[in-house]
């Protein structure tokens, strides 16, 4: 379901329109990885930490997953269960009801998914060699400023070591203290 | 044979002493009137020990040859003892790992130990060390009963490969052998071996119903094998099952034995004849416990034969049998609607897999006010009250707020980051619901 709900969320992105899932995961850092890894872009309710036996599912009366409900502008529900093609059409119906014309049913969302990923993935490795290189560059020039301040540092570190070092200070300036 | 041969060679030895105390006499007789004849005497006898010698030669190498036979048929034996052990003592090991684990499944508290223990089931390990038990020994006597073990206990991987090792042997074994193997593979095999077996079986049917026109009872019982096979391979083999079955029981629909064999054609069989042989259950068991199963448990691959038969039982069932078949209704609707929406855009090979008739089914147009009838009959249960009381509720609740046409109930929630938000923040858009898991 993945490909073909990602592929809606692009090419329905600024229309009236939306995903909301109802998550039945147990563990909250899994799943929150998960929506990371598997480019979850649409908001969902969390069911809880009892999962499948969750407050909202429960109140839903589910028993199977995955459940799906397509609910019009008016929040009536108009179809129930839908998936793959039948779902696309049924969209297609809401969404021309409020005067959007939509294009969804023939499209090939898998492949259309599986393209725009590869795509992200390009971006995202240029963008993180992009980083890499800039945080490169930024070492070094810190590294080099480091390498400045130090040298110029040095005489005033010697002048205010402690007294620890009395013994074998060659300074004179100590010396004369003593 | 050693004992008479020893003697006579005894006998021998003798002979030729006295024949030498023969020939000193005569020396000494100073006589020797006929030395031919003796010469050919001794000859003869020294080509007679010969013979006996070789004849000794070769009884030995006899014993010895069957000494080896002896000792492989001991070792074969007792290979096969040791295989029929170790079965049993694995059989032992399996049926009290059973136990414990039923044991462990009532005493768990929480969902998480079930369902940890139903993935830890004892039966696939058991299948596993069955099949290699039979591997390892598959020459052996009896160790066809190791194949049968981790055929009806092994996994899935297991019993695809036990399936298929049966499926090399099957035609070889005895008749009967054959027969139940068959039925196994039906039963457990899948993809090919399954097809195989419901072809054989279909065969033996045919077979069967030919020897033994009079009483076709063998030939039922194969034929409710292939008919109720699990799995959807072999449609077709499976159908020509379906109505021979229906061929047999028409012409005796009174019977007994008449109610399950009509359930079955029912449950199975095309519309053509799955609705003739559930108007003949009714008319004629209309209060089996057959029937009452179908209502308690109907098929759930929507079918023109299941809406009848739950129709059929909401309007002129018994009181029971009208709220069964309501609530079981209600479920109905909801799976054909998924089907419905699944295979509208359905390819030639889903069409195939269904069949055509289910597929015309479910492109149909439904009764518009089929949720109302059973709306109806439920309400009407609700007040008098009983055991499925609460079935009949969450199923009414489920027709009025969560069926088509239905205004969406609220959710209010937390989002995955712990942000509050409403279903009804989304009021104006189209939303697309979905109850979700990443498992």
């Amino acid at each position: 379901m993945y490909p073909h709900e990602r592929s809606l969320a692009r090419r329905m992105e600024g229309k009236p329109f939306a995903i909301i899932g109802v998550n039945s995961d147990r563990d909250l850092d899994g799943i929150r990885s998960t929506v990371k890894e598997k480019s979850i872009t649409w908001r969902s309710f969390w069911n809880g930490e009892l999962g499948t036996r969750g407050p909202i599912s429960k109140a839903w009366k589910v028993t199977g997953w995955p459940t799906t409900y397509l609910i019009d502008k008016d929040g009536v529900i108009r179809y129930k269960g839908l998936r793959g093609n039948a779902l696309d059409q049924a969209i297609e119906e809401l969404m021309a009801e409020m005067g959007e014309e939509v294009e969804l049913v023939g499209v090939d969302h898998e492949a259309e998914d599986a393209e725009a990923l590869k795509q992200a993935k390009e971006k995202a490795e240029a963008a993180k060699k992009a980083a890499a290189k800039k945080k490169a560059e930024v070492a070094e020039k810190k590294a080099a400023e480091e390498e400045a301040a130090k040298k110029k540092m040095d005489p005033e570190e010697e002048n205010n070591s402690d007294d620890k070092d009395e013994d074998e200070d060659d300074e004179e300036e100590d010396d004369g203290e003593q | 044979m050693l004992i008479a041969l020893g003697s006579w060679q005894a006998q021998l030895e003798a002979g030729s002493a006295w024949s030498g105390l023969a020939i000193l006499q005569e020396d000494d007789a100073g006589v020797d009137d006929e030395p031919d004849k003796e010469t050919n005497a001794v000859k003869k006898l020294e080509e007679e020990l010969e013979q006996a010698k070789a004849a000794l030669k070769a009884s030995k190498k006899a014993l010895a040859k069957y000494a080896t036979a002896e000792a492989k048929a001991a070792a074969a034996e007792e290979a096969a003892e040791q295989l029929k052990q170790d079965i049993a003592q694995l059989l032992k090991n399996k049926k009290s790992a059973e136990e414990q684990w039923r044991k462990d499944l009532s005493s768990a508290k929480t969902n998480a130990e079930k369902s940890k223990l139903f993935r830890n089931r004892p039966g696939p390990k058991y299948g596993e060390e069955f099949l290699a038990l039979y591997q390892d020994n598959e020459g052996v006597d009896g160790a066809r009963k190791a194949l049968r073990q981790s055929l009806l206990a092994g996994d899935r991987r297991a019993k695809q490969k036990s399936a298929d090792l049966m499926l090399k042997i099957v035609d070889e074994l005895e008749p009967k052998e054959r027969e139940s193997s068959y039925v196994l593979l039906a039963q457990f095999g899948s993809g090919e071996s399954r097809e195989k077996a419901l072809e054989a079986l279909l065969e033996l049917a045919k077979k069967a119903e030919k020897d033994n026109s009079a009483s076709a009872v063998g030939s039922e019982a194969l034929l409710t094998q292939v008919a109720g096979a699990p799995g959807r391979e072999g449609a077709e083999i499976r159908q020509e099952a379906v109505a021979m079955i229906w061929e047999n029981v028409k012409a005796d629909v009174r019977s007994v034995r008449a109610a399950k064999l009509l359930a079955l054609v029912g449950e199975k069989g095309k519309s053509d004849i799955a609705i003739p042989a559930y108007e003949a259950l009714f008319e004629n068991h209309g209060d089996s416990d057959e029937l009452n199963r179908l209502l308690d448990n109907p098929s759930r691959m929507p079918s023109a034969a299941t809406e009848f038969l739950l129709k059929t039982a909401m309007e002129h069932g018994s009181g029971q049998q009208q709220v069964k078949a309501a609530l079981a209704f209600a479920k109905y609707i909801e799976t054909r609607d998924r089907y419905k929406g699944f295979y509208s855009g359905a390819t030639e090979d889903q069409i195939k897999t269904i069949g055509q008739d289910v597929y015309e089914y479910l492109t149909a147009d439904s009764d518009p006010n089929e949720l109302e009838s059973v709306e109806g009959l439920l309400d009407s249960y609700v007040e008098s009250s009983s055991s499925l009381l609460d079935k009949a509720n969450d199923q009414l609740f489920m027709i009025r707020n969560l069926s088509p046409g239905a205004t969406v109930m609220e959710i209010e929630g937390v989002d995955l980051d712990g942000t509050e938000f409403k279903l009804s923040d989304y009021r104006g858009k189209v939303v697309f619901l979905d109850f979700w898991g990443d498992w």
